[in-house]
C-alpha cells in the first residue's frame, strides 16, 4: 500500500488546476467585473433595456442623464442635450465612446464585493454644460466637431459633434453619420493644420531650419506635377512660411524629410494611429508613406494626400504644445488627470508655440480673437469636389489652460469660418476658467 | 417597508455566506486535521525484537523502501512477496519472487494460506507471522466515529435560509412544493447521518460537503423550475438511496471485486446503447428516452467505470497490467467522442488517466495516453467543425455576446452583478437563460447567493479529493482507493469544465457542476459516485466487528480493563511478542485473547476464532 501512497498524489492534480483557474476567474472578475455586470443584457442593471440608475452630471454639477427606477432624464437645456448627446451618450447604446459607456460601471454602483442591483452612483463630467450650449450655437446647425481641453489635466471641457438629435426625443433622423462622435471618431482631411507635424519634423530632422529661407513663386513643380501655393510669397522664414500657410515651402520640406519621417514623427505625435482617451479609444489617424520625389509625398506633408485625422488628435497635440511637450491625455470625469505622454521635447515645443503666436499676431490678426492670448493655426482642407473642410486649431496661451480644435466639414476656410466658432467658445471658456 | 425588505435578504445572504464558508470549514478542519494511524492487523516478527507490522489489507514484501515491510537483506528481492488479507481475516501469502519464498520449509507455488505463527523464509530472512497482534503506538485511541451533528445542524440552517428566501421570493402556488422539497432534503440529511452513526462509519464530513452541495442544487432548481420541485425532490432521494444500496453492496470487497469485469461491460453497454439509440440535445446524442423520462445513461456509466477501474495491490505492480483497461477505456471514451459528448469524454478520460497513475505510478504510460489523446482531439476538430468553432471562439465570447458567447456573457454578467453575498435566491434573471441551472449553474450560483457560496461549492470537491487521497494514504484496501480517486477525479474535472467553460476560460463544453446542477441522471449518478468514495473508508478490517458506538464505549472503559487484559496477553505473548501492549476495545478481539492462550500449543486453532466475527460482519456494519 505503501507503493501507492505515493502515487496517491496525482488525484490532487486536477484540485491544483481548478485552485489556478479559480485564481485566474477571481483575477478576471476584479478587473472586468465592471463591464460583465455593465452588459445590456443584465435585468438587475437594465430593465427592459434602460439603465436603472445613475447620474451624469456636468463639473458644475449640472444634470446631464439621470436614471432612477427604470426612468431616465437627460439635460433639462435643449442645446446641452443635443450637444452632449455624443459625450454623454443614448441610453439606448446608439453611440459609441461615452460617458455612459465608459463609467457604466460606477454608474451602475458596482463594487467587486457587493456586485450591483442598479442602485445607481453618481459621477461628475469634466464637461462644462456652458461651453457645451455655447458651442452647439456657435456650430449653427453646420456639421462639425469643436473640443476644448484643459492642458494641465486633460480634462475635456467641451466635447461637441454635430449633427446630432436630441437623446430625450430620441428620434433617429437619418442624418450621415449621426451617431459618429466627430470630436474623436471622425476621421478628416486635415490640411494645412498639418503643417505643424511637418514642422515638428523638421525641428527634429534638419538642424539649420531656422536659418534657412524658403522661396515661393506660387506653385512648386514635382516630377511634372504642379503643387499650388496660395500665394506668391517670395523668400520667407520657416516662421513665415507657417503664417503664411506656404504650400511650397513645406512641400519643398516634405519633399527633403520624405515620408516615412513625417510618418515616425505623426505617429509619435498621435496623429497616426489610435489614441485611447477616456470615453474609449478614437479612430486610427491616417498617413501613407507615397513614393519618393512624387507629387503625392509632396501633398503629403501639407495634410492632404491621403492624410486623415481625428480633431481630438489635433487638439491634443495643440495641448503638447502649450504644455512643453508632454500631453495628459484627454479624461471625461472631473478632478482627473489624464495619462501623461511626451509628444516632442521642450525646445521644439516652445519653438512651434511661438511660430502659432506669430500665426496670429502676422496673419490671422489679434482683433479677431480680443482678450485671448492666442496661438493657433488655420487649415482648409480640399477634397476632390472642390470643397473644404474648416480648421482652426490652436491654444491659449495665458488666462485658461486650453487648447482647442474646430472642424467645420465642408464649411469652408479655417480663418473666415471655424476662427469665429473657436472664439466664441474661447471667450465663453476663457471668462470661466481664467485664473 | 420595502427597505426593511431589503435589510432582511442582506442579512440572509450574509448568514448564508457564512455559513457556507463556516460548514466548510468544519468539514475541512475535521477532516484534515485528522491523524489515523492504522492499528496493525498482524506482525512479521524477526530475528531478535525487529518486527514490521502489517498495516494494510495488502503488504508489499521487499528490500525496496517503497515496501509496506521493508526487509533490507541482499537475499530478499526488492518486491519479493504479498501478503494479501482476505476478508475472514485469513492471510494468503503470494510469492512474487520466482520461487526464494517458503513456509515453514515448503517453497510457495503462486499462493499459500498462512495461520498464525508460521514461519516464512524470504529469502535468507526468516520471520514468524502473529495475527494477535492487536497493540500500536496509537493503540490507545479509539478509533473514530461520524460526528459532525453541529456541522449538519449549520446545514440545516443554511437550508433553512435558503428556504425563507425561495419562499418570499416565489410565487404562492409554487410555496409549498419549495417547502415540502427542503423539509424532505433535511430530513433525508439526518436520516443519512443516523444510519451513518448506527453504521459506525468513520465519517460524515464527506457526506455533509455532498449535503450542503445539493442544498446549493435545490436552491438553482428552486429558482430554475420551481413547478418541479417534488420531482427534484424524488430524484434526490432516489440518489440517496442509491448511495446506501451501493455503499452497503461495497461493502462486500472481494465480491465487488469479481463483478468489476461486469460493471466495465455494463458501462459500455450503457454508453453502446445511448449511441445507437440515444437522441441528440444539444449537438451531443447522449439522452434516452425511458417511458416518457430521458435519462443520461452516461452518467451512470461513470460508476460502473470507476468501479472496472479498481484493481489490488497486486494488480499495480507492473506497468503492463494497466494494458487492459487502457484499451477499454479507449473504447469507452471513443463512444462518448462519437456521440460528440466531448466534455464527459474528457471526465472519463481524466478519470482514467489518475486510475493509471495511481496503478502504474509510470510518468511514460501518462504521457503517451494524454499525447494519443491530444491527437485524437486534434483529430476530432479537422472532423467537427462546430467543435472546433467553439475552441476559436474562446476568450471571446464579448465579441460575439449575441452568438457563440451568447450563454457565457450572461453567466459572466450574472456572476459579477452577485457581488460576495449574491442579489438573493430566487432574485436573479439568469435562471431565465438556456441551461442555466445545468451548464451555467456557477453563474446562477454566484448570481443568487454569491461568490463566496460558489467558491465554497468548488471547495467542497477540492475538499472530497482531499479525502479521498487520505484514504489511500491510510486506507487499507488498494481497490477502492483506485475506484475513489477515479470518481473524485470526475467531479473535480465536472466541476472545472462547467465552471471555466460558461466563464469563457476554456471551450463552453456542457457538463453539469457535481450535485448542483439540476438533472435526475447526473444528481443520482454523484451520489452513487460518492458511495465508491465512502467505500475506501468503510472499509476497515476486524474491528468494525462490532458496532462503532459500542466499539466507543467500550474504548472509554478500557482503562481500568487494560490491566486485566494484559494477563491473557501475555499469556499470548509466547506466540507472539512479549513486550505488546494490549488494545483489548473489541469484543472480536476478546474471543480471541479468550482462545488464544488455549490455542498455543495448537496453532492450526487460530483459524476459527478469526472466523466468527467476519461472519457476523456484513449484517453488524
Amino acid at each position: 500500500m505503501k507503493k501507492i501512497r505515493l502515487r496517491s498524489f496525482v488525484v490532487l492534480f486536477p484540485a491544483i488546476l481548478i485552485l489556478f483557474g479559480l485564481g485566474a476567474l477571481l483575477a478576471r472578475l476584479w478587473l472586468h467585473g465592471g463591464e460583465w455586470a455593465s452588459y445590456s443584457a443584465n435585468e438587475h442593471v437594465y430593465r427592459g433595456g434602460i439603465l436603472a440608475g445613475g447620474t451624469l452630471t456636468d463639473r458644475n454639477g449640472v444634470v446631464l442623464f439621470t436614471a432612477r427606477d427604470g426612468e431616465y432624464r437627460y439635460a433639462d437645456e435643449e442645446a446641452v442635450r443635443f450637444a452632449s448627446l455624443h459625450a454623454v451618450g443614448d441610453q439606448r447604446g446608439m453611440v459609441g465612446g461615452t460617458a455612459l459607456g465608459a463609467f457604466s460601471d460606477e454608474l451602475i454602483g458596482y463594487s467587486f464585493a457587493r456586485g450591483t442591483d442598479g442602485r445607481g452612483g453618481e459621477i461628475a463630467l469634466s464637461l462644462d454644460s456652458r461651453l457645451q450650449a455655447g458651442a452647439w450655437y456657435a456650430l449653427n446647425g453646420r456639421r462639425g466637431a469643436v473640443v476644448v481641453l484643459n492642458y494641465e489635466t486633460g480634462e475635456i471641457l467641451c466635447m461637441v459633434s454635430s449633427p446630432s438629435y436630441d437623446p430625450a426625443v430620441g428620434e433617429r433622423r437619418d442624418a450621415d453619420g449621426l451617431y459618429v462622435n466627430r470630436c474623436t471618431n471622425g476621421l478628416f482631411i486635415p490640411g494645412s493644420i498639418y503643417k505643424l507635424v511637418t514642422l515638428c519634423c523638421a525641428c527634429r530632422n534638419i538642424p539649420d531650419l531656422k536659418s534657412r529661407t524658403f522661396h515661393c513663386d506660387g506653385e512648386l513643380t514635382v516630377n511634372g506635377k504642379t503643387v499650388h501655393c496660395t500665394g506668391v510669397h517670395g523668400d520667407q522664414t520657416v516662421e513665415d512660411a507657417l503664417a503664411n500657410s506656404c504650400n511650397a515651402a513645406f512641400a519643398a520640406l516634405s519633399m527633403e524629410l520624405g515620408g516615412e519621417r513625417i510618418r515616425d514623427t505623426a505617429r509619435a505625435l498621435g496623429v497616426e494611429g489610435t489614441l485611447s482617451w477616456g470615453g474609449g479609444t478614437t479612430a486610427p489617424g491616417r498617413f501613407d508613406v507615397a513614393a519618393r520625389r512624387t507629387a503625392p509625398e509632396a501633398w503629403s506633408g501639407i495634410g492632404q494626400y491621403n492624410d486623415l485625422v481625428t480633431p481630438y488628435a489635433m487638439a491634443r497635440l495643440c495641448a503638447a504644445i502649450a504644455n512643453g511637450g508632454t500631453v495628459h491625455e484627454g479624461v471625461l470625469r472631473a478632478g482627473t488627470v489624464g495619462k501623461t505622454h511626451r509628444l516632442m521635447d521642450e525646445k521644439t515645443a516652445a519653438y512651434i508655440g511661438e511660430c502659432m503666436r506669430y500665426n496670429v499676431t502676422h496673419s490671422y490678426g489679434t482683433g479677431n480673437f480680443p482678450w485671448l492670448d492666442i496661438a493657433a493655426k488655420t487649415g482648409t482642407a480640399e477634397m476632390n469636389d472642390g470643397s473644404t473642410h474648416a480648421w482652426f486649431v490652436g491654444y491659449l496661451r495665458s488666462g485658461a489652460p486650453l487648447a482647442f480644435a474646430v472642424l467645420l466639414e465642408k464649411g469652408g476656410g479655417g480663418l473666415a469660418q471655424a476662427g469665429p466658432v473657436a472664439n466664441h467658445v474661447l471667450q465663453l471658456a476663457n471668462g470661466y476658467y481664467a485664473s | 417597508m420595502e427597505r426593511m425588505g431589503a435589510s432582511f435578504t442582506d442579512c440572509m445572504l450574509y448568514l448564508l455566506a457564512a455559513l457556507a464558508v463556516w460548514i466548510l470549514l468544519r468539514c475541512a478542519r475535521s477532516l484534515l486535521g485528522r491523524r489515523t494511524v492504522p492499528e496493525p492487523l498482524a506482525a512479521l516478527e524477526l530475528s531478535g525484537k525487529e518486527r514490521r507490522e502489517l498495516l494494510a489489507q495488502e503488504c508489499l514484501i521487499g528490500r525496496s523502501s517503497s515496501s509496506d515491510a521493508v526487509l533490507d537483506n541482499p537475499s530478499v528481492r526488492r518486491t519479493h512477496a504479498l501478503l494479501r488479507r482476505e476478508n475472514g481475516g485469513t492471510w494468503v501469502l503470494r510469492d512474487l519472487s520466482g520461487g526464494e519464498t517458503f513456509v515453514g520449509n515448503r517453497k510457495v507455488e503462486g499462493e499459500a494460506l498462512l495461520k498464525n505463527g508460521d514461519r516464512i523464509r524470504f529469502g535468507s530472512v526468516s520471520a514468524r507471522l502473529n495475527t494477535s497482534v492487536r497493540a500500536g503506538k496509537s493503540g490507545d485511541k479509539p478509533r473514530r466515529t461520524a460526528r459532525g451533528s453541529a456541522t449538519l445542524l449549520l446545514l440545516t440552517l443554511f437550508e433553512f435560509c435558503l428556504l425563507l428566501q425561495h419562499i418570499r421570493a416565489a410565487l404562492p402556488e409554487h410555496r409549498p412544493g419549495i417547502l415540502t422539497a427542503f423539509a424532505a432534503l433535511a430530513a433525508a440529511g439526518w436520516g443519512l447521518y443516523f444510519y451513518a452513526r448506527r453504521n459506525g462509519a468513520g465519517s460524515f464530513e464527506p457526506e455533509t460537503a455532498a449535503l450542503l452541495l445539493t442544498a446549493v442544487g435545490f436552491s438553482v432548481a428552486a429558482s430554475s423550475r420551481p413547478e418541479a420541485m417534488l420531482r427534484h425532490t424524488a430524484l434526490f432521494l432516489a440518489g440517496a438511496a442509491a448511495y446506501l444500496l451501493l455503499g452497503r453492496w461495497l461493502r462486500e470487497e472481494e465480491r465487488a471485486m469479481k463483478l468489476r469485469a461486469a460493471a466495465g461491460g455494463l458501462a459500455l453497454a450503457l454508453l453502446g446503447i445511448t449511441l445507437l439509440t440515444g437522441e441528440s440535445v444539444w449537438g451531443a446524442k447522449n439522452w434516452l428516452s425511458l417511458a416518457g423520462n430521458t435519462l443520461q445513461p452516461s452518467e451512470f456509466a461513470k460508476i460502473a467505470y470507476v468501479c472496472a477501474g479498481t484493481v489490488g495491490l497486486e494488480g499495480m505492480l507492473y506497468t503492463k497490467q494497466v494494458l487492459p483497461f487502457t484499451v477499454y477505456s479507449a473504447a469507452v471514451v471513443g463512444t462518448l467522442a462519437l456521440m460528440g459528448d466531448f466534455g464527459t469524454a474528457l471526465v472519463f478520460f481524466a478519470a482514467y488517466l489518475v486510475i493509471a497513475a495511481i496503478r502504474t505510478g509510470s510518468a511514460a504510460l501518462i504521457s503517451l495516453s494524454a499525447a494519443s489523446a491530444g491527437g485524437a482531439a486534434a483529430l476530432v476538430l479537422r472532423l467537427r467543425p462546430y467543435v472546433a468553432a467553439r475552441f476559436l471562439s474562446l476568450g471571446r465570447a464579448w465579441q460575439d455576446p449575441l452568438g457563440a458567447g451568447y450563454q457565457q456573457v450572461r453567466a459572466m454578467s450574472a456572476l459579477a452583478s452577485g457581488g460576495l453575498f449574491g442579489r438573493g435566491a430566487g432574485r436573479g434573471w439568469l435562471s431565465g437563460v438556456v441551461a442555466a441551472d445545468t451548464d451555467l449553474v456557477f453563474g446562477l450560483v454566484c448570481e443568487e447567493l454569491g461568490l463566496i457560496t460558489g467558491v465554497c461549492c468548488l471547495m467542497c470537491l477540492l475538499l472530497l479529493a482531499v479525502y479521498a487521497r487520505r484514504n489511500i494514504g491510510t486506507g487499507r484496501s488498494g481497490g477502492y482507493a483506485v475506484a475513489a480517486a477515479g470518481a473524485v477525479t470526475m467531479f473535480m474535472v465536472q466541476a472545472g469544465l462547467n465552471v471555466f467553460g460558461s466563464m469563457d476560460m476554456i471551450p463552453f463544453t456542457g457538463v453539469t457542476f457535481p450535485f448542483v446542477s439540476r438533472g435526475g441522471s447526473s444528481l443520482i449518478a454523484c451520489w452513487g459516485l460518492l458511495a465508491v468514495v465512502k467505500a475506501a473508508d468503510v472499509l476497515r478490517p476486524e474491528n468494525t466487528g462490532k458496532p462503532a458506538a459500542a466499539a466507543n464505549k467500550a474504548a472509554k472503559t478500557s482503562a481500568p480493563k487494560k490491566t486485566a487484559e494484559k494477563k491473557p496477553a501475555s499469556a499470548a505473548g509466547k506466540t507472539g511478542s512479549a513486550k505488546k501492549k494490549n488494545f483489548g476495545s473489541k469484543t472480536a478481539e476478546k474471543t480471541q485473547e479468550k482462545k488464544t492462550p488455549a490455542a498455543k500449543t495448537k496453532t492450526a486453532a487460530v483459524k476459527k476464532p478469526v472466523q466468527k466475527p467476519a461472519g457476523t460482519k456484513g449484517a453488524q456494519r
